[in-house]
């Protein structure tokens, strides 16, 4: 049936923009008449119109790729303004439904759409920070007559699309848009014909095991079957899939952890429901022992599944996997699908230590609710982290979106994000260690004469974020190496990996020694923290790029100051460069720790490790990869710093991982600026504390008298030399068969944990 | 143990871009019944983009055979090539079933002038009633024109273990907290029907003395199974499956270590 016959479509967008079928154009000039849809009495409006081809040519690294995002004749074209606007609908009295998309395909640095869309006393909220992320709202309403849909913005707003319609024809319609959102909340029909669907790995399972572990569930019981569903619990570092059938050993389980003093902790239960389920949500009571943990001191979050790819560079392949977490909210549940609860427990500073007790609870609509027991033991220890150690990531920096904003409330937003993400990365155990970039330009003819110059009230605003949240340097540091280049090789600029750069002549290495001189001065003068300068990003091995890296690193090193470079330092390819680097950042935990250990005895060169098999490089799923990584296999490696890209990675809708021509991945945006973490981050967190454990217990043991006899030091250190003999040593952790079993963390964690609390017993 | 016909008679067998016969393997007169593959890798005898064909030979039984009661394919492999190295999965095994996209591959190990051995379990292949097709074949990618390359094979047979028995045992975590609650553990079980489950028993020994057992089921093939066990005492624990009538199969250890949470 055609949509026309049923409904009002707009597609918004320029004068002469391209209109989806059967819907009418508006775009700024549409004016409202008695009988026709349009503005009233419309403040300054613009309209856009760009639409990406199916294929977009990244000139960086020589191929074509997918464009950000799939756009059609609906979403290439819209219309948008900063101030409130009307437009009017002559509708005949009765129920309606309305539908809008609002998003922009064109790229506008530091945009916030944020506003709020209301008729017929019904309002929704669109915030959407940044360009290329479409959203869609649904508003039911009464019309008395011709209605007003006032447009309420707090930043920006835009629209793409709007369709109203009678509420009664509402199963002919929403399949038509329901199909039209597929193509940016999935993939449009024509991209997905060439994608395909893969099983998901069994990722302890040995090669050749096939199929999902088995083991009959046996006769439901008759509690279970009367309630509807299944509550059952797994490791939460060990994944939970929709399809996962629990083992009988994990029904109706108790929630148990243990953890020190301002430690989080995290507990999680799963619930399978046996029919649909409306309405269902948890709730949390106090944890109640020798003190209380107040429900406040509990984080609740929920693991939502999406579409993702088996890596974020792949096209072509899709599964569904356990992907964010965001804040627990009442929900449809469908049949045999299963539902992931994530509890963090934070213990106060000043928790007495012992047993707590307390409950989580699971209800639905229509169903009987569901109690789940928590014991929860405070441990009377309070972590050390070693300070020679440092957790640091890559960051794409909000406040450079807030320099971009044109508007107040944009940039209170990016302003606000950069704090709410400094002080999540800071509870999840790492420091704004992040890369920073000193960006000067430079005249793109060599004969021109170079003005140094560089934004320093921006670099100082980051800097400060950086030390107010802990961290004091070294700063990595990028420069404009790609722009001296251009200058003096024609205009050519390297590509992905230096892909075809060539060795330059002196001049840019002059240049480039004055450029690190001048950042020098400037940064001495700010008094701001050393500078780690990283001329290039993972080179090439080719001799012509490793010949044009060690140009880069000599003229760093004439200035004074000292290069990172991230490459394996076991390929000898990058001999010519060693002498002239001061960090490797490497991708495995390679050389081993003794040849760390020997060389930056030797040389002073620091071993940083960037581990993004455990961050983007995978399908989502490797959060026991992750907690290896950040604990037990950093402590065994001698490396100095973990700086794994990236915090957050996003292209198109941050919540599509097959848009665009990389997934998104790690934390996601939540509304205001808020962090939506995934399993992943909570298991750096906790390889953070494991580590930290380990840390605690050899200082306890340095601080122990010496004695003649045999003494608990002595036991303490034999259960940590057991622990670090336990560890296989590998490059990368990635895979579950990698490392331990899930539990098994806990328990060398609570073998570290009882000798920590011997020690500090006195006799 | 089963030889099929095929597997022994090279009249039964195709061959495209080389040859097959019985033959012997060099040093091995006695081995007159293996199945010698012999491939010389001709640049020039195919087609301009596939320049060497595709080398391959095999037996397709006709209707498709079924292997489904059986546990493994086994069979060892003679080669002698004139390449100094043998490229790394020069030669492939293609077990072919009739759905689209549920071929079974496998590089073979080939030893230079040497034995390898291979052996395929069944529950690997996705659609084991119906078996299409056994072939071997070189990728011309790997093979420069003018290479050689003979194949001998030799005891290609099919096998079942005739009575349960317990091939493999393994905990997925080698330390567990003495309130654990349950064990996960990885067994490989053949000698079964498939489809069918054993009741078995699952013993926790300490220091040789019982201090748990608990009622499991197990089926043919790799499985992972989650076994509740009661609270375990700390130390050095061998965990035993026993298969009727009541007999030890296989075991592992575990060490259980005191918990947070009592025992």
């Amino acid at each position: 049936m055609s949509l026309a016959l049923l409904l009002f479509l707009f597609d918004f967008g320029k004068p002469d923009s391209p209109v989806l079928p059967e819907w009418t154009a508006v775009h700024p000039g549409t004016v409202a008449t008695a009988e026709a849809a349009g503005w009233v009495d419309p403040p300054e409006l613009t309209a856009q119109d760009y639409h990406y081809p199916r294929l977009v040519e990244n000139a960086s690294r020589g191929v074509s790729e997918p464009p950000p995002v799939y756009t059609d004749e609906l979403t290439r074209d819209a219309v948008g303004g900063t101030r409130p606007a009307r437009f009017r609908v002559p509708l005949l009295p009765g129920d309606y439904n309305l539908w809008a998309v609002a998003g922009s395909s064109v790229a506008v640095g530091g945009a916030l759409y944020d506003f709020t869309l209301s008729v017929g006393g019904a309002s929704t909220h669109f915030q959407m920070a940044g360009s290329r992320w479409f959203e869609s709202r649904r508003l039911k309403f009464h019309a008395t007559g011709p209605i007003d849909l006032l447009i309420t913005p707090r930043s920006r707003w835009i629209l793409s699309g709007l369709a109203i319609w009678e509420a009664r024809q509402s199963e002919a319609v929403e399949p038509k848009l329901a199909k039209l959102e597929q193509a940016w909340r999935f993939l449009p029909d024509d991209v997905l014909a060439k994608w395909k669907q893969v099983p998901r790995r069994d990722p302890v399972a040995p090669p050749g095991f096939q199929g999902q572990p088995w083991e009959p569930l046996g006769q439901l019981s008759a509690a279970d079957q009367r309630r509807g569903y299944l509550v059952h619990q797994r490791h939460w570092s060990e994944n939970i899939y929709p399809d996962t059938i629990p083992y009988s050993a994990e029904l109706n389980p108790t929630l148990r952890a243990f953890a020190s003093l301002g430690e989080a902790e995290p507990l999680t239960f799963a619930v399978l429901p046996l029919r649909p389920l409306r309405g269902a949500t948890v709730k949390v009571s106090d944890l109640t022992g020798p003190g209380t943990i107040p429900a406040s001191r509990i984080d609740l979050k929920m693991v939502e599944y999406a579409w993702s790819r088996p890596n974020y560079s792949l096209l072509g392949s899709y599964l569904r996997v356990p992907d964010y977490l965001r804040p627990v909210a009442p929900q449809d549940l469908p049949a045999a699908e299963n539902k992931r609860y994530w509890l963090t427990v934070t213990v106060p500073e000043d928790a007495p230590a012992g047993l707590y007790r307390g409950t989580a609870t699971f209800s639905a609509a229509g169903a009987p609710a569901a109690t789940v027991p928590i014991e929860f033991r405070v441990l009377p220890i309070r972590l050390q982290q070693n300070p020679d150690r440092v957790y640091g990531i890559y960051y794409r920096d909000p406040l450079d979106d807030a320099a971009r904003a044109t508007d107040p409330a944009a940039k209170e937003y990016y302003t606000q994000q950069a704090e709410l993400q400094a002080r999540d990365m800071v509870a999840h155990g790492t420091t704004p260690c992040v890369p920073l970039t000193a960006y000067c330009s430079v005249p793109s003819k060599p004969d021109q004469p170079i003005t140094w110059a560089c934004d320093w009230d921006l670099l100082t605003r980051k800097i400060d974020r950086c030390r107010r949240y802990g961290y004091q340097g070294p700063l990595v540091m990028h420069i404009n190496t790609n722009g001296l280049y251009a200058r003096h090789m024609g205009g050519k600029y390297p590509g992905s990996h230096l892909r075809g750069v060539q060795v330059c002549p002196p001049a840019f290495e002059t240049e480039l020694q004055a450029m690190v001189s001048y950042l020098e001065a400037g940064r001495q003068e700010r008094g701001l923290p050393e500078f780690l300068y990283y001329p290039v990003d993972e080179p090439g091995t080719a001799p012509e790029q490793v010949a044009f890296m060690v140009q880069c690193l000599k003229a760093i090193r004439a200035a004074g100051a000292r290069t990172y470079v991230t490459a394996d330092p076991t390929h000898e390819q990058f001999e010519p460069m060693r002498p002239y680097i001061n960090v490797w950042c490497t991708q495995p935990f390679l050389p081993d720790r003794e040849t760390v250990a020997k060389d930056s005895a030797a040389s002073g060169v620091e071993y940083w490790c960037y581990p993004n098999h455990i961050n983007g490089e995978n399908d989502h799923t490797t959060v026991l990869g992750a907690r290896m990584t950040y604990g037990f296999g950093f402590w065994r490696s001698g490396f100095k710093v973990l700086i794994p890209w990236i915090y957050s990675s996003t292209g198109g809708h941050p919540f599509n991982n097959l848009d665009s021509s990389t997934a998104d991945f790690f934390n996601r945006p939540g509304p205001d600026g808020t962090v939506w973490p995934v399993p992943m981050w909570e298991a750096y967190r906790e390889g953070y504390d494991d580590y930290r454990y380990v840390y605690t217990l050899q200082q306890a043991i340095a601080r122990h008298p010496i004695t003649r006899q045999p003494s608990k030091a002595d036991r303490a250190q034999s259960v940590l030399a057991a622990v670090e003999q336990a560890i296989e040593v590998k490059a990368k952790y990635k895979l579950d068969a990698d490392c331990w079993g899930y539990r098994e963390f806990d328990v060398y964690r609570w073998q570290l944990a009882e000798q920590i609390l011997a020690l500090s017993q006195r006799g | 143990m089963t030889v099929l016909p095929a597997f022994e008679d090279a009249k039964l067998w195709y061959a495209a871009e080389c040859s097959v016969s019985n033959a012997a393997p060099p040093g091995q007169p006695e081995l007159t019944k293996a199945i010698h593959l012999a491939i010389p890798v001709d640049h020039t005898a195919g087609e301009p983009q596939y320049p060497i064909g595709w080398p391959r030979g095999g037996i397709a039984p006709a209707p498709a055979a079924d292997w489904s009661g059986y546990d493994w394919l086994r069979f060892r492999a003679y080669c002698t090539s004139n390449r100094e190295k043998l490229p790394h999965g020069g030669l492939g095994l293609i077990l072919s079933m009739p759905d689209r996209g549920t071929e079974f591959h496998l590089p073979v190990p080939l030893v230079k002038d040497g034995w390898c051995s291979v052996e395929v379990p069944i529950e690997r292949l996705s659609n084991s009633r119906q078996i299409a097709r056994l072939q071997f074949n070189i990728s011309e990618s790997q093979w420069a024109h003018g290479d050689r390359l003979d194949v001998w094979f030799a005891d290609l047979q099919l096998v079942k273990v005739t009575a349960p028995a317990v091939l493999a045992l393994r905990s997925l975590e080698r330390v567990l907290s003495s309130d654990a609650g349950y064990v996960v553990l990885e067994l490989q079980v053949a000698g079964l029907p498939p489809g069918e489950l054993l009741p078995a028993r699952l013993v926790a020994r300490s220091a040789g003395k019982e201090v748990a057992a608990v009622a499991l089921q197990v089926r043919r093939g790799l499985q992972r199974l989650t076994v509740k066990v009661p609270p375990l005492p700390p130390g050095e624990l061998t965990l035993t499956v026993q298969l009727p009538p009541g007999q030890d199969a296989a075991s592992t250890t575990v060490t259980i270590t005191r918990g947070p949470f009592g025992g």
